[in-house]
């Protein structure tokens, strides 16, 4: 019944597209997350909790977008936490410093993307594999922060930039609509632009890419030098939401993007995958961790259960992507 | 030790490369095996090693039928093989790399790594090389490693030595150092099978030659009585059907597109100098590793060269990425289909029009689908590409309608110099002559095309001229009057 299923398909391409495609898993993942949370609790039911719920990953939701287009070319970030804590803490200091508002804020984002250049840079030039690289960088970018900022926590920004999450259009947050609206603007570019199309050719066979003439590695600079610039809003934003910058703020948060991209559907070793999985991705961690709370499950059992969906979904979406392949 | 084999047969999914091969190898012997890229040598001497097993056949040595089922089972009962490259363990000891898989353990399989070292002193001495055995693989010579892994079979009491073309990567002055050893081992009684590309080292050391081609064994022969022009004969004589090559007005200009001078690349190609007009196909004969691929490459950008000149339209030019070849008018439909052809996991419709980006997308980069569709659609039609439809994974076809996809992607963007590299490896009959007709077709039309293939016939009946290349050297251009199979293939070898 299976095979002839898949028989079928194979023989009617179209249809494959639309039916074998991996953000489905996570699509029904949040159904079923949606569902027995609302079982938990009848509050849950009520959108804005889960938007207000939703605010504090924004930041990560906002770089695992882009951690998504690299992936599917083929390459990983691991340094994306440590750039937040970088740029966090050298908008602190420059603010400090009494360099004004705007001048810290491009301090920052301009700080980030210097960051994300010498990644590339170290990637594309000296060919060194990015895994191995952003795990030192990852050390690298931490460590400048810590020496920048000792162990003290940068405060005293004026009150309105502090709370950004506590600011709403309607009853959503505005941290929920700026990803939101990147997540539309990414997964169109994605989707619909010869440079999305050429992000899963390089993904899926960077030999075959360079002899096509797509410029391979001025696309791998650029995406390094986006997640940079990306990690330098993340880090504004979090010192928005906690009123202070620390070296030590996001740790552990790349694998906590990278496991997003992943449930979304999004291929480890490049080539396939899409914004829309990665954005469903980020509303099942949203309700997921939200309606455990309200469970009174503990944070120490979140975890487990986080990482039991991940292994789910890595399991179906590696069969699909077995049976899509055939 | 006399081996013979009976038989022997080899099919990989469904293609038959070796039948019926009846061969056989004296104590004492050496014993040269020869034949055109793909004939069945190496094949043949993989099945002796134990790296293939064969489809059917028997081996027997010493009258006695053995079942060579790994290289393990190969090496106790005394067949060794010597890769072409060596095949070391860099950062381990000389004496480890010699008694690399059986060395014995004393109490508790601690390493005796005295005797180890002092025995593969003996050995190393034993054919004349002075190398301390505990110094570490990494750095010695390529001529020095081969030594090492001769010595490494003798360590197993090997009586069946095979070579698998182990002068070509060695300067001629190694090449008379291992002459000298092969010459000891044979005194001593060992057997040798040694393959090679040059008739000249052939005639020099070895006794008999055994003939291959098209996964047939033609012939044995004593060297002393079969002469060179014999042998190539024997390589090449297969029946092909004659096809006029095709002229067209083009030729008759006197201008050319391209010119290359004396392109160099260290270690790979020098000097390579040529002409090319439009209309014209000039084929580029020779073996596998005689460097035209690599020409090809720096031509379109995707290697460096080091020295020498490309003037493309009367224009010194440099190619620095293949997307400056293509966006000048190159095309490089490559010789690795899997790796550098195709996008596998991807729709054939992505494929084909992976290569013009501009043609399918507006200005702001807006992929426009309809035009991806019905440019893919017009070059299934005219090419009679079987598939269901355009969505369909490209690796999922077969390897002759793989590659029309690939010939399509470059004809969308409409080259003006064609690099063909063995267009139609793993590629059935039919479309074979399929792809033929669209070659002439596109001369027809002005495309300049250099069409690079190690099969003689097809570089016979399409180029109007040939360019011989050996060993990184051109060693003759050849208009077509005057190409025939033997010529080339005595500039190819030597």
């Amino acid at each position: 019944m299976l095979n002839k299923f898949s028989l079928y398909l194979s023989e009617n391409p179209t249809l494959r597209y639309w039916i074998v495609r991996p953000e489905w898993v996570a699509v029904i993942l949040l159904i079923i997350s949606i569902i027995s949370s609302i079982q938990l609790s009848p509050f849950f039911a009520d959108l804005a909790f889960i938007m207000d719920s939703a605010t504090p990953y924004v930041e990560y939701g906002l770089i695992a977008i882009i951690l998504t287009l690299i992936i599917i070319s083929g390459e990983i970030d691991l340094s994306i936490a440590s750039m937040i804590a970088l740029t966090a803490v050298i908008f602190g200091t420059a603010y400090n410093a009494g360099l004004g508002m705007p001048a810290s804020m491009f301090i920052a984002l301009f700080s980030g993307t210097i960051c994300g250049l010498f990644n590339g840079i170290l990637v594309t030039k000296l060919q060194i594999p990015s895994i191995i690289l952003t795990i030192g960088t990852l050390t690298l970018y931490r460590g400048i922060a810590q020496s920048l900022a000792s162990d003290f926590s940068l405060g005293g920004y004026p009150s309105w930039f502090i709370g950004i999450d506590y600011r709403y259009i309607g009853i959503i947050p505005i941290p929920v609509i700026i990803f939101t609206v990147f997540a539309i603007v990414v997964g169109f570019f994605l989707s619909s632009t010869i440079y999305g199309k050429q992000l899963y050719l390089i993904g899926t066979n960077p030999q075959t890419a360079k002899y096509s003439g797509i410029k391979v590695n001025r696309i791998k600079l650029l995406l390094f030098t986006l997640s940079g610039l990306v990690c330098g809003i993340a880090g504004v934003l979090t010192t928005s939401r906690l009123a202070v910058a620390r070296f030590n703020m996001a740790t552990g948060a790349e694998l906590e993007i990278v496991l997003m991209v992943m449930l979304g559907g999004t291929y480890i070793f490049g080539g396939r995958g899409n914004i829309f999985g990665t954005f469903i991705a980020f509303w099942i961690v949203v309700i997921l961790r939200a309606g455990l709370n309200v469970a009174r499950i503990k944070i120490e059992s979140q975890l487990t259960i986080l990482g039991a969906m991940l292994i789910i979904a890595i399991i179906l979406t590696n069969y699909i992507y077995s049976k899509s392949q055939k | 030790m006399q081996l013979k084999t009976n038989n022997i047969g080899k099919t990989f999914s469904g293609v038959n490369v070796l039948r019926n091969v009846d061969f056989d190898l004296k104590p004492g012997e050496v014993h040269a095996l020869v034949g055109e890229n793909g004939a069945g040598k190496s094949t043949f001497v993989k099945i002796l090693s134990g790296v293939y097993t064969p489809t059917e056949g028997n081996i027997f040595l010493d009258d006695k039928d053995i079942n060579i089922t790994s290289p393990i089972v190969a090496q106790r009962n005394g067949v060794s093989l010597i890769h072409q490259e060596p095949q070391s363990f860099s950062h381990l000891s000389v004496a480890e790399n010699i008694f690399m898989g059986h060395m014995e353990g004393s109490n508790l399989s601690r390493v005796k790594w005295q005797e180890i070292n002092s025995k593969s002193n003996e050995l190393l001495q034993s054919i004349g090389l002075k190398i301390d055995p505990k110094i570490i693989m990494e750095g010695l010579s390529i001529a020095d490693q081969q030594m090492i892994e001769i010595a490494g079979a003798l360590s197993k009491n090997s009586k069946v030595l095979i070579m698998d073309e182990p002068t070509s990567p060695l300067t001629p002055n190694e090449v008379g150092k291992l002459f000298e050893i092969v010459s000891k081992l044979k005194s001593n009684g060992m057997a040798i099978i040694f393959i090679s590309h040059r008739l000249e080292e052939i005639r020099q050391i070895s006794d008999r030659v055994t003939i291959f081609r098209d996964g047939d064994l033609i012939t044995t022969k004593n060297i002393n009585e079969v002469t060179n022009e014999e042998i190539i004969k024997f390589m090449i004589g297969r029946n092909i059907e004659e096809t006029e090559v095709k002229e067209n007005e083009f030729l008759k200009n006197e201008d050319y597109i391209l010119n290359v001078k004396n392109l160099s690349l260290s270690k790979k190609f020098s000097d390579i100098s040529f002409n090319l007009k439009k209309g014209e196909i000039l084929g580029f004969a020779g073996l596998v590793g005689a460097g035209r691929t690599e020409v090809a490459k720096s031509i379109f950008g995707a290697e460096k060269f080091d020295k020498g000149e490309i003037i493309y339209n009367g224009k010194t030019i440099v190619n620095n990425s293949p997307n400056e070849a293509i966006n000048k008018g190159f095309a490089y439909v490559p010789e690795d289909r899997k790796q550098m052809g195709i996008f596998g996991p991807v729709a054939v419709e992505d494929n084909v029009t992976s290569a013009v980006p501009k043609e399918i997308s507006n200005n702001l980069g807006l992929i426009n689908s309809k035009s991806v569709t019905s440019k893919t659609n017009d070059y299934i039609k005219r090419f009679n590409i079987i598939l269901t439809s355009g969505r369909q994974l490209i690796e999922e076809l077969s390897g002759g309608n793989q590659q029309k996809c690939i010939i399509s992607k470059w004809l969308l963007s409409k080259p003006k110099v064609l690099i063909l590299d063995e267009p139609t490896r793993g590629v059935d009959v039919g479309v074979k002559s399929e792809m033929y007709e669209i070659i002439n077709q596109l001369a027809k039309e002005g495309t300049a095309i250099i069409l690079i293939s190690s099969e003689l016939p097809e570089i016979l009946s399409l180029s109007h001229r040939i360019i011989v290349m050996r060993e990184g050297k051109i060693t003759k251009v050849l208009n077509n009057r005057e190409a025939t199979q033997e010529n080339i293939m005595s500039y190819a070898i030597n």
